[in-house]
């Protein structure tokens, strides 16, 4: 969590939970420019050690994909003339390195099974599965900062009630929510679609009624990390000594808790935030196939079961990057939520 | 700002989610109220690996292809194929090496191209070289047109069964079109059979859902009883159980598991025999465990399981105990022929020169399969402690094909496809066989597949059936049970035909 105390001129002083060093205002575009570029200089590196970290380990799987493909028929003499085909007879460092030579270039393959493009099959489950995550975010967003506020201001029973409920979120597994879920509303209530994803395109509200119930199950471990860290924030920095002055100075109890004190809660908030970002994509896997929703996560499990390599190491390489992203995101935030941390 | 802001945008998002669901509500709740018959939706346990039928495997996708690649010849319950797009056929000669047939006329693929002599030659020879799990089924020298419509085929081995290796059963009749051929990469992508429907690929996402539309070249216009056919994988049975409840699916395959629950809850089950768990004996000439050299305590193993208990618990109600392979030529006067004796399993045994036992290493495919995996082989270990036999599991999930092909295991548990006979044999029982790791032989089992390949009709039925009575006769298995899988249905669906070796989507009908 972020340490908050004043310095000399009476303003809340604030370092990052990553650590990061306090500087003067106005950290200005040459900082963002400096930031940015210092990320993809470590993206590269970060890359080539998880592509390379994972085809070692689908390696080391056992079985391999041309068994897969053959099945209990193949003889002896298929079953190696096709490990040849596929490449699979060559030391792993040089089948990494075919790869990857063809990965710079943005050519991901094919799929060993389906023999469809892997960057198609990926990119036609991204929105299914960014429409999952950030759906999660959102009420992540809305529902955990919003209730952890609520328990920090009010307190009492009823704060700690709230702070019971966070704890509860965190314990149930997300597939039981999602079986629950299912059943309450779309089974007895028939309010929602059991499973299934109906494309924005398709049907805007369709699209909604799809998500309801996986986003709402896949959120509840992140709303309640977004609303145990917002509490405790929360009951820091109303605690500080320039809250207790600006309420002795008049400031109202709306501007105090809303644009003061939340403002500077924020920061550990969006570190949790960022944190459960990339603990959701692991949830996904879960509740895509609890939901059977179209998503990276079902693919990757189904890839990964079928020795298909080019497909895992494609969405591997996909998360990686979704993961750059976030941290970027999260460090932009830093500096949007207080200028005095700066992103230099 | 806003008096309260954080309690305004919760009230603003519940009353969205409010207004989402109620909305729905007014157009029908889930979307499952059907008031005609204008789509059918099907949920399959697992889907086609690949689009290419000459490269996927068989099991449910078969539910799906046949919607979008009809097949030279039609399967039937009793596994004898009758002629589809083909109007006449014959085996040329004696001994089971020319098969010939002759197309219907006028006939398309979903591409308009049409179906002749040179486009089915085209096909079979793609198919032939393709690294799918049927290609070896068929050992084909050559394929002849002779006329517009007229093919010949030359076996490198006789084969008695050719036009059910021309059915669905192991996708070679799922023709696809010369172009597609012509093009494979597209043949991942797209259906170009000559079926009732399509696919529309975007509608559809590999893995997960197939959307099918109806072709605009099919032959027979009343066959096509829907405008859309979706078909959505749905791996987890709860999921597939739940899918049944909420009424988003007409029809689809359910397990053990969640067949009662589905009954309950108004779903028509349909189940009949699909197949057997069993353990495969496979170092039966005993090279590495000699114990099992002796047909004596290959029997003593089959003695010494509890079959009944082991079935209800496994699989309930779907399915039901078994001595032997179910087979298309069964006798089923052997269904029991290794009761319940620990006893007898015991004599047998020190008959045998092994009154105390031996140890073996068994591998099963883990808990991937449910029931049919780890927990089955755990529980027939334990039966075969009692007469001494100490058995060390392994479970193997990714990895099972190449762990049983080892020879560090003398036996494996798993649901080998043991119909047609033929072909059960090129899998278990030749020397060459693709799941016989130690080479195991029987003169007598070789000469017998040898005479049913050359034979025809009751002939060739006599002699697979005499093949299979001797192949529990030497317990070169230890059959476990039987299983079935259960078919869910709502009230509205029609065509499914009880017994079949699978239900085919091309003949599912819709009555109100």
């Amino acid at each position: 969590m972020a340490d908050t105390s004043v310095d000399a001129i009476g303003a809340p002083l604030t370092r990052s939970p990553r650590g990061r060093a306090i500087r003067g205002r106005g950290a200005g575009s040459s900082g963002l420019t400096s930031l940015l570029t210092r990320r993809m200089v470590t993206a590269v590196p970060l890359l080539l050690v998880v592509s390379s970290f994972n085809f070692l380990l689908l390696s080391l799987t056992p079985g391999d994909a041309a068994r897969q493909m053959l099945g209990t028929s193949g003889t002896p003499e298929q079953y190696e003339a096709l490990r040849r085909q596929l490449g699979l007879d060559l030391p792993v460092y040089e089948q990494y390195g075919r790869w990857l030579g063809h990965a710079v270039s943005g050519d991901f393959g094919n799929s060993i099974t389906s023999g469809t493009p892997v960057l198609e099959s990926i990119m036609s489950r991204v929105p299914v599965t960014m429409s999952l995550i950030v759906g999660s975010l959102l009420v992540s967003v809305v529902v955990g900062v919003g209730l952890g506020v609520f328990s920090a201001v009010r307190g009492g029973v009823i704060g700690r009630a709230v702070d019971a409920l966070a704890l509860l979120g965190w314990a149930l597994p997300v597939f039981w929510v999602g079986s629950v879920l299912v059943v309450v509303f779309a089974i007895k209530l028939e309010w929602f679609p059991a499973l299934g994803y109906v494309p924005f395109t398709e049907s805007p509200q369709e699209w909604v009624r799809s998500l309801v119930l996986p986003v709402t199950a896949l959120s509840l471990g992140s709303v309640a990390a977004v609303l145990k860290q917002t509490r405790e924030a929360m009951l820091d920095v109303l605690g500080s000594e320039y809250i207790r002055m600006a309420a002795a100075n008049g400031v109202s109890r709306n501007s105090l808790i809303y644009r003061h004190a939340l403002k500077n809660a924020a920061i550990p908030v969006v570190t949790v935030l960022g944190v459960q970002t990339i603990g959701l994509l692991g949830g996904a896997v879960l509740i895509e196939s609890v939901f059977s929703v179209p998503g990276l996560g079902s693919l990757v499990v189904g890839s990964a079961l079928a020795h298909d390599i080019p497909t895992v190491q494609a969405v591997a390489v996909f998360f990686t990057v979704v993961v750059i992203i976030v941290n970027l995101l999260v460090d932009l935030a830093y500096g949007l939520l207080n200028p005095r941390v700066s992103t230099a | 700002m806003n008096r309260n802001p954080l309690i305004a945008l919760l009230a603003a998002s519940a009353l969205a989610l409010g207004a989402t669901a109620c909305g729905a509500g007014s157009q029908g709740g889930n979307g499952s109220a059907r008031t005609s018959a204008n789509e059918l939706r099907i949920g399959l346990s697992f889907g086609p690996s690949t689009l290419d039928p000459a490269k996927d495997g068989g099991g449910a996708p078969n539910v799906m292809r046949s919607l979008t690649n009809e097949s030279l010849f039609h399967m039937n319950a009793d596994y004898t194929a009758s002629p589809a797009l083909v109007s006449d056929y014959k085996y040329v000669g004696d001994g089971n090496k020319v098969f010939e047939f002759t197309l219907k006329k006028g006939i398309r693929f979903t591409d308009g191209s049409p179906l002749n002599a040179a486009a089915v030659k085209t096909w079979l020879d793609y198919f032939a070289k393709q690294p799918g799990p049927f290609a070896s089924t068929l050992s084909l020298a050559s394929v002849e047109t002779k006329g517009e419509y007229t093919v010949r085929l030359n076996l490198a081995t006789p084969s008695a069964i050719v036009p059910l290796l021309l059915s669905q059963y192991g996708n070679r009749g799922a023709l696809s079109s010369p172009k597609s051929v012509a093009d494979p990469a597209s043949l991942a992508k797209g259906t170009y059979g000559v079926g009732p429907y399509v696919l529309d690929a975007a509608q559809s996402v590999t893995g997960d859902h197939y959307t099918l539309v109806p072709s605009k070249y099919y032959h027979d216009p009343s066959a096509v009883r829907f405008k859309k056919v979706t078909v959505r994988i749905i791996s987890n049975p709860s999921s597939m159980l739940r899918a049944f409840q909420s009424k988003q699916i007409d029809f689809g395959n359910l397990d053990s598991s969640t067949a009662p629950a589905a009954e309950k809850a108004g779903v028509k089950v349909m189940h009949w025999r699909s197949g057997t768990v069993a353990v495969t004996l496979a170092d039966r000439n005993g090279t590495a465990t000699k114990p099992l050299a002796d047909v004596r305590v290959r029997q003593a193993l089959n003695y010494a399981v509890d079959r009944e208990p082991i079935t209800k618990a496994m699989v309930g109600e779907y399915g039901r105990p078994t001595s032997q392979y179910q087979t298309e030529y069964t006798d089923p006067a052997l269904d029991n022929r290794y009761p319940y004796d620990p006893a007898k399993a015991k004599a047998l045994l020190a008959q045998a020169g092994f009154p105390h036992g031996f140890s073996m290493d068994v591998v099963d495919p883990g808990s991937i399969i449910g029931n049919w995996g780890d927990p089955t082989m755990q529980t027939v270990a334990k039966d075969w402690e009692k007469i001494g036999v100490h058995v060390k599991v392994t479970p193997a999930t990714t990895d099972f094909i190449p762990q049983a092909l080892s020879k560090k295991f003398a036996a494996m548990q798993w649901t080998p496809d043991t119909s047609p006979t033929a072909i059960a044999y090129s899998l278990l029982y030749a020397p060459k066989a693709s799941m016989n790791p130690f080479g195991a032989s029987n003169a007598k089992i070789d000469a017998l597949y040898q005479q049913g390949q050359t034979e025809q009709g009751d002939q060739a039925a006599n002699t697979f059936r005499e093949l299979n009575s001797l192949v529990t006769e030497q317990a070169f298995n230890v059959p476990i049970y039987e299983y079935h899988i259960p078919w869910g249905m709502n009230e509205h669906i029609t065509g499914v035909k009880k017994g079949s070796w699978m239900v085919f989507g091309a003949d599912l009908g819709w009555k109100n």
